[in-house]
């Protein structure tokens, strides 16, 4: 890496935290207050699992596992522009196996944290009302070309081992 | 005829090795053989799993994972006597915070608890046992020979 790379990556980096680090979030969920988006949110939370396990088996759970779940989905919302900057898909799978000489049942346990980065952030509303048309989970936010699932492909291709330890 | 004599013997070598090859614990789906184990170990880990989903609720969700997800269970099996060597149930749970600064703190759990088998247990038995069950009961039930049951034998690993 040459300094002048070096130096305006530096520069972007304190350039892109402060805001982030200085404006106050909250849980989706508990936006305009605590727990006043829960039904919704928790609407469109079982929406996107259905979206995710109706299409994961021919598409981005062509992996080594048999058995992705999706356990989570949450986002943070800067709470004085009422934006939605970013999500986090939490997601699991299991698969046991006999060793056939001892009879152990073998255990691979795997999860793994996949982000959603939403840029400058979606209003709320309009965050909502994307992922609440039918298969809205492949619909990109407006001005954006990214999709909640977007992300998916590439993240469950790495090693399922982030989170804590079975 | 030389000739013959080693075919023969190579022959015999390889039904040893055969024979050899065969594996000594199966997976419970497999025996006595696929056609009727699969789909009898998948009924009953079915049962288990909604059993699992009944009380999760007031007693193993109210913890630190308030979504615990049971996610398999697998069996093996002695193949000559058809006794349980082990069974593993797996599960999942999440704990997910929104910082100020806006970071998304995700704990993904997971969960491998062996079921209270006694040794030497035979599949048919236990499986047995879990059949006879109410399906929203299966947890419930004590395997054959055993001391506590399936739900007892959860409390201390989840």
């Amino acid at each position: 890496m040459s300094w002048t790379t070096r130096c305006c990556g530096t520069f972007l980096l304190f350039a892109t935290l402060p805001p982030l680090a200085h404006a106050s979030h909250v849980d989706l969920v508990d936006y305009p207050s605590p727990q006043a988006n829960r039904d919704r949110f928790h609407r469109l939370q079982a929406s996107l699992v259905r979206e995710f396990d109706g299409i994961c088996a021919d598409t981005f759970c062509e992996g080594e596992y048999s058995n992705y779940r999706v356990l989570t989905f949450r986002c943070a919302v800067q709470a004085d522009a009422g934006t939605v900057r970013h999500c986090a898909w939490g997601i699991v799978a299991s698969e046991l196996q006999v060793e056939p000489v001892r009879g152990e049942v073998q255990v691979d346990n795997a999860r793994w944290i996949c982000p959603v980065t939403l840029g400058e952030g979606i209003p709320v509303e309009v965050f909502h009302a994307t992922l609440e048309q039918e298969e809205g989970a492949f619909e990109p936010f407006p001005g954006t070309d990214v999709t909640v699932f977007d992300t998916l492909p590439t993240c469950l291709g790495r090693p399922g081992n982030a989170g804590r330890a079975a | 005829m030389r000739a013959l004599k080693r075919g023969v013997l190579a022959g015999l070598m390889g039904l040893a090795g055969a024979a050899h090859a065969a594996p000594a614990y199966v997976d419970a789906r497999l025996f006595p053989n696929q056609a009727a184990g699969w789909q009898r170990f998948l009924a009953v880990e079915r049962s288990l799993r909604q059993s699992f989903d009944h009380v999760c609720g007031d007693t193993f969700c109210e913890g630190e994972y308030s979504n615990l997800l049971p996610m398999r269970l697998r069996c093996s099996v002695h193949a000559a006597s058809g006794a349980i060597q082990s069974c593993i149930w797996t599960f999942a749970g999440s704990a997910t915070t929104v910082a100020d600064d806006g970071r998304i703190d995700v704990d993904l759990r997971s969960f491998a608890c062996p079921l209270p088998v006694a040794t030497g247990t035979r599949l048919e038995d236990f499986l047995r046992a879990l059949e006879q069950a109410q399906p929203n009961r299966a947890i419930h039930v004590t395997p054959p020979g055993g001391r506590i049951s399936i739900h007892e034998g959860l409390i201390g690993c989840l």
